[in-house]
């Protein structure tokens, strides 16, 4: 893969936290969206451009897979070393799946996760279902079978077939210890009267916080303070 | 007789593009017969069916073997070696480049293969055989540790970018390693699917073509439940084939088998004796006879 390290601040503090931001899929901005963030957090950071979007070309063969976003994290963190220790990892939607598995694998430090709780609970037999009809829609659009001559890539139109599977998903969580923060907007696909529950299957410290905000968009400097906030509020020994 | 190699290299050969990736096909037969794909299984290539594409030929067919991306002389994987729903367009996009609707002959992962897409896209597939292919046990899987689980995930996927491929000094010694996993393999056999597997490494010796991305694969929830709901979209008819002997990656119960092939509309499932996981391989004649009558030719 090769990656855009897209908005990338070194380090203006050594011994601070490292961020690492991963960004939503068909995101026109890619990495470029979070540099407010990456410009008032302490620490260096990184938003790099996932595979398909801004500067960062498909992978080989141009198919995703929703991993595709923690591999191509784990060659960001390599080559930026802002790997060890564990960063700060924040995820939006997408880029939320990727760093839940960067900190299941011990790989971050603590969580943000933006509209990151994941969709509506689907049964094995709707996977099943879900990838058929991506299947289906895929094979009609000529430009997701095209190697693609614009980013983002038009083929992340279509998303990811659902795996948001009720069981797999909070085993997986509970294998997380690190603390977490999840910042829900008016868009996040995850209903609103499930949010408490799915963050209490993490296993660590977490915090929920719900903007009225319709997108994340329009919400970056929330999202900012939030984030900012409940950085401080843990270096003080606050609980979380 | 058991394992015999009576291989007849394929009539032509080419190479295609489609769905952002090149495939590798070897094709036996008129063009203008109905085409039936076969599809290898993991860390496998077409030319695994060099003894029965011949002979499928010549039941009156447009025979044509493909090598799956990531595998043999196609492209490569890209990210992670889990590309499952890209290899059933890529084979959804290859029987439309075919021009008509095609019979699916799938081993093992391949015959995974050939279901799915038969349960996606019905108007493309007339039938699927299905050899050792019905998918893998998940016995144990619901008690995963997933911490652990994803830490060798990651840990895989960082060693794909750090470590040089396995090299071998000769094509005979992949053979040979070959034999060590797939004990019931004739030899020659395995030197077949070596020595159209590997490529020379720049660096000295032999690399298997197969991507090692295949290696790292994603975690994802596939389970009993999701396979079988795929099945239950299957509305061609399926001709499942075992063998009758224990051996690696045939470790289904034979109330998994049958669980599975119910939730199949049309299904039919023959044991053959005397072979493995390989049913091809080791029984191309039974194999052949099974499908010449499930096909009615």
């Amino acid at each position: 893969m090769r990656i855009n390290r897209g908005a990338h601040r070194p380090s203006p503090n050594g011994s601070a936290l490292a961020l690492l931001v991963l960004h939503e899929a068909g995101s026109a901005g890619a990495g470029g969206d979070w540099q407010p963030l990456l410009d008032r957090w302490p620490g260096p950071s990184v938003a790099p451009d996932l595979p398909g979007h801004g500067g960062s070309p498909p992978p080989d063969g141009g198919k995703y897979i929703p991993a595709d976003a923690t591999l191509a994290a784990l060659e960001v963190l390599a080559e930026t070393g802002l790997g060890v220790p564990p960063p700060v990892v924040l995820g939006h939607g997408w880029g939320g799946y990727a760093a839940e598995l960067l900190a299941c694998g011990g790989r971050a430090q603590a969580l943000v996760l933006v509209d990151g709780l994941g969709g509506p609970w689907v049964t094995e037999e709707e996977i099943a279902l879900d990838q058929v009809r991506w299947l289906r829609e895929v094979l009609e659009d000529a430009d997701a079978a095209r190697w693609p001559g614009r980013m983002p890539d038009p083929l992340l139109t279509h998303g990811f077939p659902s795996a948001w599977e009720r069981d797999f998903t909070t085993a997986r969580r509970k294998a997380i210890a690190a603390p977490v923060l999840a910042v829900e907007t008016a868009r996040s696909a995850t209903p609103p009267d499930e949010r408490g529950d799915r963050l209490a299957a993490f296993a660590g410290p977490r915090q929920l916080v719900e903007l009225g905000s319709a997108a994340v968009g329009e919400a970056v400097e929330e999202i900012i303070a939030a984030t900012l906030g409940w950085l401080d509020g843990w270096r003080a020994g606050e609980p979380l | 007789m058991a394992g015999d190699m009576n291989l007849a290299a394929p009539d032509r050969s080419t190479m295609v593009e489609l769905n952002r990736t090149t495939l590798r096909l070897w094709q036996w037969g008129d063009p203008n017969r109905p085409p039936v794909v076969l599809v290898h299984g993991g860390w496998d290539h077409g030319r695994m069916f060099d003894g029965i594409a011949p002979e499928i030929a010549a039941l009156g067919f447009h025979a044509v073997a493909v090598d799956l991306r990531g595998h043999g002389d196609s492209g490569r994987l890209g990210g992670s070696g889990a590309c499952w729903l890209a290899w059933n367009l890529d084979l959804a996009l290859l029987i439309g480049y075919l021009g008509r609707p095609a019979g699916l002959v799938g081993h093992s992962m391949g015959g995974g293969q050939a279901l799915s897409v038969a349960g996606a896209f019905p108007d493309l597939v007339t039938w699927v055989v299905c050899i050792d292919g019905l998918g893998p046990s998940f016995e144990g899987t619901g008690d995963a540790d997933h911490g652990e689980l994803v830490a060798q995930w990651l840990e895989g996927a960082e060693a794909l970018t750090t470590s040089p491929p396995r090299t071998y000094a000769t094509v005979e010694e992949m053979a040979a390693r070959r034999r060590r996993v797939n004990v019931r393999l004739p030899e020659q056999w395995a030197l077949h699917l070596a020595v159209h597997g590997s490529r020379p490494w720049p660096g000295g010796g032999f690399v298997w073509k197969s991507d090692p991305a295949m290696r790292i694969g994603g975690p994802g929830p596939f389970g009993e439940g999701v396979l079988r709901a795929q099945n239950r979209l299957i509305r061609c008819p399926v001709l499942a084939l075992t063998g009758s002997e224990p051996d690696q990656w045939s470790d289904l119960s034979q109330d998994t088998i049958a669980g599975r092939l119910a939730d199949m509309r049309r299904a039919h499932h023959q044991v053959v004796p005397g072979a493995g996981h390989y049913v091809h391989i080791e029984q191309p004649g039974a194999v052949l006879g099974h499908l010449a009558g499930f096909v009615g030719a």
